[in-house]
């Protein structure tokens, strides 16, 4: 947050002189984005699609009352034959507190991949003193277990020992890269936060790029051994590279008025998106036995989106405000 | 006219590749194909049987030619649990089944239970053997012995919902399908036949059950016949050790995976065009190949070498040695990952790999818990405790060190929270039964991350509630309603109602929103 000095002076005599009655600054937009893309199919597959939401909030109190918490998360899922399968998810929880020597306790960066966190990342306040860390995360995931991979499947026989059918799978690459800094000094703190004589930074500043892009895929398959090798689909589908991105900034400072210290604080949250891609097909085609699956030629696919990135939502604070 | 030559046909070959198993089989029980009353065995009254069930499916082109067969045949055993009950012991063994000429594995023995009244098999628990396996047929079979003279019987098979009545006569039993769903696609025949003993006083008196199923289906140009036969005849019992079988034990039984892969041609020349090839298909089959390439034709310094000099082919270099799953690949990737010099960035890929290694030994373990327990670079030690709790899944025979290992991580006030997470990967429900006592830790990031594990099912509700409302916290509140809305269940009466005190007491905005959405206010 950039600020001229004179023009906080400017804003600091116009507040009035009553102390600040308990106040505290918040936005909380919910869910800034939540869209699905739905993969056109032949009518025997079930609803599949690509679904993606981002939502965030920050709050900001007197350092007595928690002082600054937040939160923004990216989330995306893939929807395969009727199944959900959870694809990754970033997200930031934010905790400063400039009166504690521990000032980001309770921070954290999670970076998860289907059912389990992959990542976790806690920053150090002292790491962050006038400066910033990054933390990138990335790597490939086979999303899907075999042993629950979609399928549509057509028994033969009465007792399902012959069986020919189409299953999905997905490999997606994931990844988030995740940055914290903190500022120190010129932004008219009169009082700074000190704890065991060093002083804490005055704001922080956090932002999480998530992504993930990858493709799904489709094998056909027998119960039986013949015909194994001539396989009854092709192509393969490329699933929208989403990449979102949250900011945040929060931070509070102290100020003289009357004799008495104050409290001040601001909060920023930005929140974008840049989509990309999802194109591709996967086809079947009459080979032996997989003409009886009745697919016509287009299993599954879609067009790609032209790159598009969008800002969902935007707020900072204008002035610094009494907490 | 049609149907009997294709019958006639298929029995031919039937018989004849039968003759042709046995001229060269290993060592089997004798199966002699004699009038049908010489075997009928002494069951006495120990109620204890043997059966021999065979099954032959084929599916038939247009002119009578197999595009497939499948020949899969059992001896099933079974006895009381104990004297006189109805809930029966059974095991099969010998089991035997080829497709299209190939013997495909199958276990030596799979024990399971089930029970009989009057005519019908019933309550079957096949232990947790996998929903794929080729023996999951043995529900549908047990189906096909079963009958009821006093009422329609219905039943579920691999086609659909079928609904039968029985009649006998003298030693028949016969059956009529009472819901037939018309099926444009394919016409269906079956002939049914039970015929009993003439001793009624024993508890399964099947002497004999024959079964047929031909169905036509036709598409576009296509016309198949598939022929299903299910022949089922008493044998001599032979005894088996029953201790007590337990829930899951068939779960390890692994079903082959019939297949086609892919085989890519890899050489040392076209080895980086493979690998980037890689990174756009994501193919699992090229990643293995890859893997496999690397392993045998490049040592250590070799692949740090191309990890080195090839930063943007990284992912896929390690997802190719993930990939390979063999002790090598685990071996290689522990090495590497002790290597400070490849930078943080491949290590964590390398912890990442190894946590979802399948099948990993203590190797992978140890290299993890290296990294984990070096708390001078927390990020990377943070993944490895997360990974570790990940490789409970996919290494479940590294469960009990990794019970140990994060156990031990509980005590660690630094790595609380991250353990707390890396225990919710696991899913080890030992493990998850301690989190509950971290929901009223001092630390609220403990506290959160429990609530964050624990929300989503519905037997830790009142311990979740009681942390929420003691200690009020806009963090944990806001995550225990994101997980919620997810979740499949309701909350209780009187937990809404502490919810609804505390709404009344909060005056933090942010809290009183969320309360509102989970209350529905």
């Amino acid at each position: 947050m950039k600020f001229n000095y004179a023009a906080i002076l400017g804003v600091i005599s116009a507040i009035t002189l009553s102390p600040a009655a308990d106040a505290y600054l918040y936005k909380d937009p919910g869910y800034v984005e939540r869209n699905v893309r739905s993969i056109q199919k032949n009518d025997v597959i079930g609803q599949s699609h690509q679904y993606r939401d981002q939502q965030g909030w920050m709050y900001v109190d007197q350092v007595a009352n928690g002082a600054t918490q937040g939160f923004y998360q990216a989330g995306n899922w893939l929807k395969l034959h009727n199944r959900n399968f959870k694809m990754s998810i970033g997200e930031l929880e934010f905790a400063f507190n400039p009166s504690k020597l521990d000032c980001t306790q309770g921070m954290s960066f999670n970076f998860t991949v289907g059912d389990d966190t992959v990542a976790s990342f806690k920053p150090n306040c002292d790491d962050l003193l006038n400066a910033s860390i990054t933390y990138p995360v990335e790597y490939y995931f086979d999303l899907i277990p075999e042993v629950i991979k979609p399928k549509v499947e057509l028994p033969l026989d009465p007792l399902g020992l012959l069986k020919v059918g189409v299953k999905f799978g997905a490999g997606i690459e994931a990844g988030a890269e995740f940055t914290v800094g903190g500022v120190v000094g010129g932004h008219g703190n009169e009082e700074p936060f000190e704890v065991d004589g060093v002083r804490r930074p005055d704001y922080l500043y956090a932002a999480v790029e998530p992504y993930v892009s990858g493709l799904v895929s489709s094998s056909a398959y027998g119960s039986f051994g013949h015909g194994i090798s001539e396989a009854g689909v092709k192509g393969k589908l490329n699933l929208l590279k989403v990449k979102g991105k949250g900011y945040v900034e929060a931070g509070i400072r102290r100020v003289v008025q009357d004799e008495q210290v104050i409290e001040q604080g601001f909060l920023e949250l930005k929140v974008s998106t840049k989509l990309t891609g999802g194109d591709g097909k996967i086809q079947a085609y009459c080979k032996k036995l997989w003409g009886l699956l009745q697919f016509n030629v287009d299993v599954m696919k879609w067009d790609p989106l032209y790159t598009r990135e969008t800002v969902l939502y935007e707020y900072a604070s204008p002035v610094w405000e009494a907490l | 006219m049609k149907k009997i030559t294709i019958i006639a046909i298929f029995v031919i070959a039937v018989s004849a590749f039968l003759v042709l198993k046995d001229s060269d089989s290993k060592p089997s029980v004798q199966v002699t194909y004699t009038a049908s009353e010489s075997s009928q065995p002494m069951h006495k009254d120990n109620h204890e049987y043997g059966y021999l069930v065979e099954i032959h499916s084929a599916v038939l082109s247009e002119k009578g030619t197999a595009i497939t067969f499948s020949d899969l045949s059992w001896q099933m055993y079974f006895k009381p649990k104990t004297e006189g009950a109805s809930d029966l012991v059974a095991i099969l063994t010998n089991i035997q089944f080829t497709s299209d000429n190939k013997v495909q594995e199958m276990p030596t023995q799979l024990p399971f239970y089930m029970t009989y009244d009057d005519g019908q098999f019933t309550k079957l628990n096949l232990l947790g053997l996998g929903e794929q396996h080729t023996l999951s047929v043995l529900p549908r079979v047990l189906d096909l012995m079963s009958y009821s003279l006093s009422a329609a019987l219905t039943f579920e098979d691999a086609q659909g919902v079928k609904t039968f009545r029985y009649t006998q006569k003298d030693n028949a039993v016969s059956r009529t399908r009472i819901n037939t769903a018309s099926n444009p696609e394919r016409e269906e025949e079956e002939q049914w036949q039970l015929t009993l003993n003439d001793n009624g006083s024993i508890l399964v008196g099947i002497r004999e059950l024959n079964y047929h199923n031909q169905q036509v289906w036709q598409q576009g140009g296509q016309h198949y016949d598939v022929v299903q036969s299910v022949f089922v005849r008493p044998i001599d019992f032979s005894s088996f050790d029953y201790i007590g079988w337990n829930n899951n034990q068939n779960a390890t039984v692994s079903t082959a995976k019939l297949e086609a892969k892919q085989v890519y041609d890899i050489t040392d020349e076209n080895l980086l065009s493979h690998l980037t090839e890689l990174k756009s298909s994501l193919d699992t089959d090229l990643a293995a190949q890859l893997g496999k390439y690397l392993l045998a034709n490049q040592d250590q310094n070799e692949i740090k070498s191309l990890l080195m000099n090839h930063v943007r082919l990284n992912s896929a270099l390690i997802y190719a040695l993930q990939k390979a799953q063999t002790p090598q690949a685990e071996q290689m990737l522990s090495d590497l990952m002790s290597d400070e010099e490849l930078g943080q960035q491949v290590r964590q890929k390398i912890v990442m790999a190894l946590g979802r290694f399948e099948n990993a030994t203590n190797i992978a373990f140890s290299s993890l818990q290296t990294v984990a327990d070096n708390v001078e670079n927390t990020a990377l030690s943070n993944m490895a405790m997360l990974s570790i709790g990940t490789m409970n899944r996919f290494s479940p025979m590294q469960s009990q060190q990794v019970a140990g290992f994060l156990n031990t991580k509980l005590s660690d006030p630094a790595q609380l929270p991250t353990a707390i997470l890396a225990i919710a990967n696991s899913k080890n429900p030992e493990l998850v039964e301690k989190l509950p006592n971290y929901l009223h830790h001092s630390d609220t990031q403990v506290r959160n991350n429990t609530i964050k594990s624990l929300a989503h099912k519905t037997e830790y509700q009142d311990q979740v509630i009681a942390s929420l409302v003691q200690t009020p916290h806009v963090t944990t509140i806001d995550s225990f309603t994101r997980v919620y809305k997810q979740a499949n269940y309701k909350l209780s009466e009187s937990n809404v109602d502490r919810l609804q005190a505390l709404y009344h007491e909060q005056n933090n905005p942010l809290i009183k929103k969320r309360l509102a959405v989970i209350l529905d206010i």
